[in-house]
C-alpha cells in the first residue's frame, strides 16, 4: 500500500532477505541501477476502498486522528476511494484555523459517518479504551452463527 | 464521486447507505492497529447487510478481520499479524475459517 500511496508500482524492500516470505510470497528482486543491490520489488496493492474511524472530521472529510496514526495516511492516498467514522464532527472553519491538525484531506474521502463510539470494543484514545467486557462477549458469540446474529443485532450500531 | 472543497456539498451520510458503497467482492483495508481505532461499527454493519466476497487488505487486524471471518464476508486476506493481544488470545474465527478452507491467506510479514 506504500508504493500505491505514492503511484509507483512496486516497492523496493531489503528487509526480506534471508526468510521464506520472499519465496512463499513469489516476491522478485530488481536491481539498483546506481549501486548494483539487489532489492525485493513488493508489488503495490490498491485497495478499492479505506474505511478509517477518527477523532474528528468537517463534512467535507478533512479528519484529525489523535495519537499514532498508524497506516491510516497510507490507506488513505492508497485506496481508491475512503470513507470515514468519525467520533465527532466539527465546522468547516475549525479546519481552516488549525490546518496542522489536518491528517486527512477531505480531497480524499467520498463519504463520512458520525459515529461516537464507532471503535468500541476497541480504543480509541484518549476518548475511550480497549472495552474488555465489549471483547468478550464477542468472542463468546462469534462461536455460533446464532449467537452472533444476536451480537450483531444487540451491539448496533 | 465529490471531491472537497471547502464549500462544497456535505459527504455527511448514514451508516447504512455509507456501508451501502462497498459491494462484494470489493477489496478493502481498515484503519487502526490491532484493537486500536479501528471501524468496528461500520465493520458489524458490513456483517448485518451481509456482503460476500470481501477481499481484506490490512497489516495487523484484529476484531475486523475476526468478525467478517465469522460472519462468511470474506474471501481472502492479506495480513501481517492477527491477534486480539495477551488479553484475550487468538483470532480464533479467523482461524477456524482458514483451516476450513474458506478462507484464502495471503501473509506479508
Amino acid at each position: 500500500m506504500q508504493a500505491a500511496s505514492l503511484g509507483i508500482p512496486f516497492l523496493p524492500i531489503r528487509g526480506l532477505r534471508g526468510t521464506d516470505v520472499a519465496r512463499a510470497g513469489g516476491f522478485a528482486t530488481v536491481r539498483d541501477p546506481y549501486s548494483g543491490e539487489e532489492v525485493y520489488a513488493i508489488p503495490r496493492i490498491r485497495p478499492d476502498w479505506a474505511v478509517l474511524h477518527v477523532h474528528e472530521a468537517d463534512e467535507q472529510g478533512n479528519a484529525r486522528i489523535y495519537g499514532s496514526p498508524g497506516y491510516d495516511l497510507v490507506m488513505a492516498e492508497a485506496a481508491a476511494r475512503v470513507i470515514l467514522t468519525a467520533e465527532r464532527i466539527l465546522p468547516a472553519e475549525e479546519f481552516a484555523a488549525h490546518p496542522e491538525l489536518t491528517k486527512v484531506p477531505g480531497i480524499f474521502v467520498s463519504a463520512i459517518v458520525r459515529l461516537p463510539g464507532g471503535a468500541a470494543p476497541g480504543a480509541c484514545m484518549p476518548d475511550y479504551d480497549v472495552d474488555a467486557g465489549g471483547i468478550g462477549s464477542y468472542l463468546a458469540s462469534a462461536e455460533s452463527e446464532a449467537d452472533l446474529r444476536l451480537y450483531l443485532e444487540r451491539v448496533n450500531p | 464521486m465529490s471531491h472537497g472543497r471547502a464549500d462544497g456539498p456535505s459527504k455527511l451520510t448514514s451508516l447504512a447507505d455509507a456501508c451501502r458503497l462497498i459491494p462484494d467482492a470489493a477489496s478493502v483495508t481498515f484503519g487502526g492497529v490491532l484493537l486500536n481505532r479501528a471501524p468496528a461499527a461500520f465493520v458489524r454493519e458490513l456483517a448485518r447487510q451481509r456482503r460476500r466476497g470481501l477481499r481484506l487488505v490490512k497489516p495487523s487486524p484484529a476484531y475486523d478481520l475476526d468478525l467478517l471471518s465469522a460472519a462468511g464476508c470474506l474471501a481472502e486476506a492479506a495480513i501481517g499479524i492477527t491477534t486480539f493481544e495477551a488479553r484475550f488470545g487468538q483470532s480464533r474465527q479467523f482461524r477456524r475459517q482458514v483451516e476450513r478452507g474458506t478462507l484464502k491467506v495471503r501473509e506479508h510479514s
